[in-house]
């Protein structure tokens, strides 16, 4: 348990630094809102998954397109190394520079160089490295490592770098504004550029079938890196290259836009073979007239990841770091915390475990909530949290899994035990007195827990037997959205069908059936057929956990039983978001390596499953929600649920809320709540829970009227985090009914 | 398809397509100086944006602007060794970038959805001239100025053999947000970049 008190210790290090905390704050707000300017009215869907082929073409071709590559450059003079291992490439790299006489190496960020510990290799050879791009400077004179895919000085202030720079640089009275700082160091760098005997970078790809480098920057440092020393050495990880230049085009469609919110990083370059410039001398150590060009290219793990097809996805990453400004622990912790030298955030965990191993990979893999708001904004659309979700299996295969763990994987068991026992379980679960024995488990005995139900959401439908639901009068009538009768009707064929099966998940059943009597109140008020259906455990809370066994097979049976009910012509109806995300997103990836594996059922889930607020709205745009819904002059404050959102569901239960006649509607500006499920209740993470929540209860502090949110975690967390009482969209839909 | 479609507006005498006007504002956005003129009027433009450097290279396939812009009294030399060693009393190459305020480079396309500028060899040495003096100012002419960057990365690919080095899209001067995110234009490359459209008849 070592590890996990060193992170609870490390995350409440990061929430208690003001300066921290405050660069942070800044930088996430800045880069988000940047992104989402430069994406405003782009084909992101359609984008992004022409980037998705090139990269599977890539990855599929990989040797054949290494070999090309190699042809191509040998073609122009230039030399290209297979590094086998970080240790590999940095011998090469350290070697030539020893052979050449190189005393002052000049190096471009590069992730991929940080990987392999490469300045270091440099430097117990007695080579000055020089870090040239401006935020890896700053780190470099501090002696940190970087801690943002793309900013990398990303945690520290104004304030901190004018004093690094006074210390480091020896200046007295050093400027007090970013351009000063800026001109200050553009100076001292410029004349180590000019006697530099090697220049290293990277590159953000690389061509086959012409042999080129694309690297884009915004300062400058890359191109003098590359031309002015007479020896250029670029590293790239084997995934980077690509076959065609044309495929360039796709890539810088989504790569500026999502790492910096630009169009255009300033200078986007094409380097085919040795610079036909002339060799400056500004008086460097060697005397190579002579230019040399060596590409080094790294597996280091990306081989085997490439033929393993539950990890392949991580290499399809382009390092734009648009996932960091998204997550909400990053957001709050920093790549520090959050990431293992030196890949940060849920993507880095992925990478470390390729790069580096499972044992270092374990040690931040759970700061990674599974809400999926990366996936949302990641250009390549990998399903990040599908990623730490398999690397968590294999790591409790190997270490075991903790008794918290399987306590948690099994919300279903949970449900029907405590809900049994409701009567003795809440009182001593209401208490931080009863709650205290929990501590044991490494669960935060302050937090409040859910209420069980003695009856079950099956039980009463058992209880209440069948309900007559007048026929339905096809023609489109009943509920338009508010204030404009008929407007808003969609025409064609229906989307959603007259029938539901809701989904029974574990929270409803147990914790929350009046949001199941409400639900199923309302639908059959609108002349729909409701029934349960009788389904396992969807299997997020077991995924969560590291455990793929149990939900492998409840996916198994759920779509044997929803497949059953939609071939009898019944939609599938969650009111659990996580649940219906689940179904959607994760069970064709939980099966596809197993025999289980059943596309035409898997696609005939994803076209009839629908989040409850999706179905009623659906069905009130097609005007066949005949409900008399009275006024309620209300205000309704609405937080948005993460998997809702990564559903592309974000604004959905506003607007259906908004067809409430005399209902105001305020939507909250939030990340995340923070608890997503059990993040929240475990010890170690209770205070990262509690910060992010606590970004959401400070805006909803401004806002007066009721609260509203989908889903189990959001309304425990906001009840606990307010005091104030939240309810189901369809709980005040089932109010409104006259 | 980016190709110049007819002038439909007048501006000071010369006609300016719309295609020509959106890279401009493009180009300006991110903080590039945008001015236009005539095949007939570059010496002078030149003249008047370079008036004051203290030398100013030129790239050597752009060589005829040297002797127009020494007449008006803007010290200019080729930027290239070979170029430089014609001069026996001149600036050895070293000298002569320590000393160049600017220097002015061709393209090879235009790109009108993002404002960037393709600079390749230029006839030797186009990669350190648009990258190390302070101020760069790059020609391009209307023709070659195409909507999309994937038509723009074409164009390149089609002149793929004869290039070779480096071929750069170059948006804007060079910039950093690396200190709390706060925008500072001017970092390792050029501080300044002058973007000059030639407009009308070809050359």
């Amino acid at each position: 348990m070592a590890a996990t008190r060193d992170l609870r210790r490390e995350i409440e290090r990061a929430l208690t630094d003001p300066t921290l905390r405050r660069a942070l704050r800044n930088a996430m707000d800045v880069l988000y809102a940047r992104r989402s300017s430069a994406f405003a009215g782009f084909d992101f869907a359609g984008v992004r998954a022409q980037a998705r082929a090139i990269k599977e073409e890539s990855l599929a071709d990989g040797d054949e397109l290494l070999d090309l590559l190699e042809e191509k450059v040998t073609g122009y003079g230039g030399t290209l190394y297979r590094a086998a291992t970080a240790a590999d490439a940095c011998a090469y790299i350290a070697r030539l520079a020893q052979e050449r006489g190189v005393r002052r190496v000049v190096k471009a960020k590069s992730m991929t160089s940080e990987e392999i510990h490469l300045n270091q290799a440099l430097e117990e050879l007695d080579i000055e490295v020089v870090e040239t791009d401006l935020g890896e400077r700053i780190i470099q004179l501090a002696g940190e490592r970087p801690s943002h895919l793309v900013v990398p000085a990303i945690h520290r202030t104004k304030e901190q770098v004018i004093e690094l720079i006074a210390d480091t640089m020896a200046v007295l009275d050093p400027p007090q504004d970013a351009e000063g700082l800026t001109r200050l160091v553009r100076k001292d760098l410029r004349e180590r550029f000019l006697t530099a005997d090697m220049g290293v970078t990277g590159a953000n790809f690389v061509v086959a079938e012409t042999g080129s480098l694309l690297l884009c920057e915004n300062e400058g440092n890359i191109r003098l890196t590359s031309q002015l020393p007479p020896i250029h050495v670029a590293l790239v990880g084997r995934e980077k290259i690509i076959r065609r230049l044309s495929d360039l085009a796709v890539f810088l469609e989504l790569l500026p836009r999502s790492g910096t919110g630009q169009l255009l990083t300033s200078y986007v370059s094409l380097i085919t073979g040795m610079p036909n410039t002339d060799v400056v001398d500004f008086g460097r150590a060697t005397d190579t007239p002579e230019r040399e060009f060596h590409l080094v290219v790294l597996d280091n793990g990306r081989a085997a990841a490439a033929q393993d097809p539950e990890l392949r996805e991580a290499l399809y990453c382009v390092r734009c770091g648009a996932c960091l400004n998204a997550c909400a622990p990053y957001t709050l912790v920093g790549g520090h915390v959050y990431g293992v030298d030196p890949y940060p955030g849920g993507i880095g965990c992925a990478w470390t475990y390729i790069t580096k191993g499972h044992v270092e990979a374990g040690h931040i893999n759970s700061l990674c909530t599974t809400c999926s708001r990366c996936t949302e904004v990641c250009p390549l659309k990998i399903d990040i949290p599908w990623l730490n979700t398999v690397i968590k299996e294999r790591n409790h295969r190997e270490f075991g899994t903790p008794v918290r763990d399987r306590v948690f994987s099994r919300a279903d068991l949970m449900g029907s035990v405590l809900g049994a026992m409701a009567t003795v379980v809440n009182p001593l679960l209401g208490t931080a007195a009863g709650r205290a024995p929990l501590g044991l488990l490494g669960v935060d005995p302050t937090r409040d827990l859910p209420r069980y139900e003695r009856e079950s959401l099956e039980a009463w439908f058992r209880r209440r037997g069948a309900v007559r639901v007048s026929p339905v009068d096809r023609s489109p009538s009943g509920v338009a959205p508010h204030g404009r009768p008929g407007s808003g009707v969609t025409t064609g064929a229906p989307r959603v069908r007259d029938r539901v099966a809701l989904f029974v998940d574990c929270f409803v059943n147990h914790n929350l059936p009046e949001v199941g009597k409400a639900t199923a109140g309302l639908l059959e008020r609108a002349g729909v057929e409701v029934v349960l259906a009788h389904n396992e455990c969807c299997g997020r809370p077991a995924m969560s956990h590291g455990d793929l066994t149990h939900p492998r097979a409840w996916a198994a049976a759920n779509l044997r039983e929803l497949g059953r009910l939609i071939d009898e012509g019944y939609d599938i109806v969650c009111i659990e978001p996580s649940c219906l995300s689940a179904l959607r997103d994760d069970y064709r990836r939980l099966l596809e390596t197993t025999p289980m594996a059943d596309d035409a059922r898997i696609a005939a889930l994803e076209q009839h499953s629908f989040d409850v607020t999706e179905y009623l709205l659906l069905r009130a745009r097609e005007g066949r929600l005949r409900l008399r819904l009275g006024a309620l002059d209300e205000t309704f404050v609405v937080h948005g649920h993460c998997h809702q959102k990564s559903l592309g569901l974000g604004s959905v239960p506003a607007e259906l809320l908004r067809l409430v006649p005399g209902a105001t509607v305020v939507e909250v500006e939030a990340l995340c709540c923070g608890l997503v499920g059990s993040f929240g209740y475990k010890a170690e993470y209770s205070a990262l829970s509690a910060a992010i929540g606590a970004q959401l209860f400070r805006r909803l502090d401004e806002l007066d009227g009721q609260v509203v949110a989908c889903g189990i975690s959001c309304r425990s967390q906001i009840e606990h985090g307010t005091g104030r009482p939240v309810v189901h969209p369809v709980e005040v839909l089932h109010r409104a009914l006259s | 398809m980016g190709m110049v479609v007819g002038p439909t507006k007048i501006a000071g005498g010369t006609a300016i397509n719309p295609l020509t006007e959106r890279f401009m504002a493009s180009a300006r956005a991110p903080a590039a100086v945008v001015t236009t003129t005539t095949a007939a009027g570059v010496g002078r433009t030149l003249t008047a944006l370079l008036a004051g450097e203290p030398l100013v290279l030129v790239a050597a396939d752009h060589a005829y602007l040297v002797p127009e812009l020494e007449v008006h009294g803007v010290h200019a030399v080729v930027g290239t060794r070979e170029a430089l060693a014609v001069s026996p009393g001149g600036p050895s190459l070293e000298q002569a970038f320590r000393q160049a305020g600017a220097a002015i480079t061709g393209s090879l396309v235009a790109v009108a959805a993002s404002g960037s500028v393709a600079v390749g060899p230029s006839g030797g040495n186009g990669g350190l001239l648009s990258a190390l003096p302070p101020r760069h100012v790059v020609l391009v002419r209307e023709e070659d100025i195409r909507a999309s960057l994937a038509e723009g990365l074409a164009v390149v690919a089609e002149r793929f053999t004869e290039l070779g080095g480096e071929v750069v899209f170059v948006t804007g001067p060079s910039r950093t947000a690396d200190i709390e995110m706060m925008s500072v234009l001017g970092v390792h490359g050029p501080v300044r970049l002058d973007v000059v459209v030639i407009v009308g008849e070809a050359v």
